[in-house]
């Protein structure tokens, strides 16, 4: 009998701690069952602005550019400006080199990758190859500072995630 | 008994740098984009857990000492309760979750979309309890990846071992002489 009421008692003090818990919790939250099993709303409020922040699109810009015509190439400096606080790795940056309406050539990210720090601007080159009847036309090499790069596609990595975003727009 | 609640997390997973997320009966660190989270549930719940356990070590321990008196018993079996089934449940959820998604969710949530942004998920198999998998989705334009790993902390294994403990010590520990001398006739 004394074995019986001493193993209902601790099952009763199992269950008391447990419900005691939940009670406690509930009548913190104003009996909110929301509130209880949901995370804090300024937990969500931050969350919120984090993703807001993530979707505010950094920017290209193009600073600056150089020809070489022996080689057959144009250098484009750029510039990307941050929305995050986070360093963004950029891995990949491909696109299509227009004069006017013509597709002139294509370029690439020649470094393997180009850290961009949280809110910060930082610019980095991108080589271009024209293409081969571009290469040989002293017109097009010296219409060549009105360049545009267009279709601009990208990989690049934050927080560990891996982005590839096409069509990102142009640089102008 | 009296110390695995206090010694750290058992279990982690971490997708990418954007979500981690450790994990034990008694204590849960929820991290999303670097904001960590807060449930007032657990809050006070995980406590309770936890000096539950500590007072089921306690109980075991006492009974073991008292092994022949009428109370031994039953406050060994007290003990077993936490120390066995806390980290035996903690495994099945563990296995259990995956295998939900995997076999009744995973489907809905790749062909459907997630959200009212239509998410598109396209590869997400979640390992159960350890392992690795590619989390892959697109939204318009972006694609998103990023790894997914699962992996236990050496505490997990100081878990399983207080469970086994937990199996011996009511199967040996804890009769009373009657049951004993019962047992042996």
């Amino acid at each position: 009998m004394k074995k019986k009421l001493l193993g209902l008692t601790l099952s009763l003090v199992t269950a008391a701690v447990l419900l005691g818990s939940g009670v406690l919790a509930f009548y913190q939250s104003g009996w909110n069952y929301q509130e209880v099993v949901m995370p804090l709303e300024e937990n969500i409020e931050e969350i919120r602005n984090r993703i807001s922040e993530l979707k505010g699109k950094g920017e290209f810009n193009l600073i600056g550019q150089e020809i070489k015509a022996q080689s057959g190439e144009i250098l484009f400096n750029v510039e990307f400006s941050s929305p995050l606080r986070e360093n963004i790795y950029i891995e990949d940056i491909s696109g299509d080199i227009y004069l006017g309406e013509n597709d002139v050539g294509n370029l690439h990210l020649p470094e393997d990758e180009v850290v961009i720090e949280g809110n910060e601007t930082n610019s980095f080159v991108l080589k271009g190859s024209l293409s081969e009847d571009v290469n040989t036309s002293d017109f097009y090499l010296g219409e060549m500072s009105r360049a545009e790069v267009r279709n601009v596609s990208t990989k690049l990595e934050v927080f560990g995630l891996e982005f590839r975003v096409e069509g990102l727009g142009d640089i102008r | 008994m009296l110390i695995l609640p206090f010694i750290g997390p058992w279990w982690r997973v971490e997708v990418g740098e954007a979500l981690s997320l450790v994990l034990s009966p008694f204590h849960y660190n929820l991290t999303f984009l670097g904001v960590s989270f807060t449930v007032p549930l657990f809050r006070y719940l995980l406590p309770a857990i936890q000096v539950l356990f500590v007072l089921g070590g306690a109980m075991m321990i006492a009974g073991s000492l008292g092994r022949g008196r009428w109370w031994g018993e039953q406050t060994v079996k007290f003990g077993y309760r936490k120390g066995f089934w806390i980290p035996v449940l903690f495994v099945i959820t563990l296995l259990l979750g995956p295998f939900i998604f995997n076999n009744f969710l995973s489907e809905t949530v790749t062909e459907g979309g997630v959200g009212p942004a239509s998410l598109n998920v396209e590869q997400l198999e979640v390992p159960y309890l350890v392992g690795s998998s590619v989390f892959k989705a697109s939204l318009e334009n972006v694609t998103v990846s990023a790894p997914v790993e699962m992996s236990v902390t050496p505490v997990f294994f100081f878990a399983l071992l207080t469970a086994v403990l937990s199996l011996v010590t009511v199967r040996y520990g804890g009769s009373d002489r009657t049951s004993s001398q019962k047992t042996l006739e």
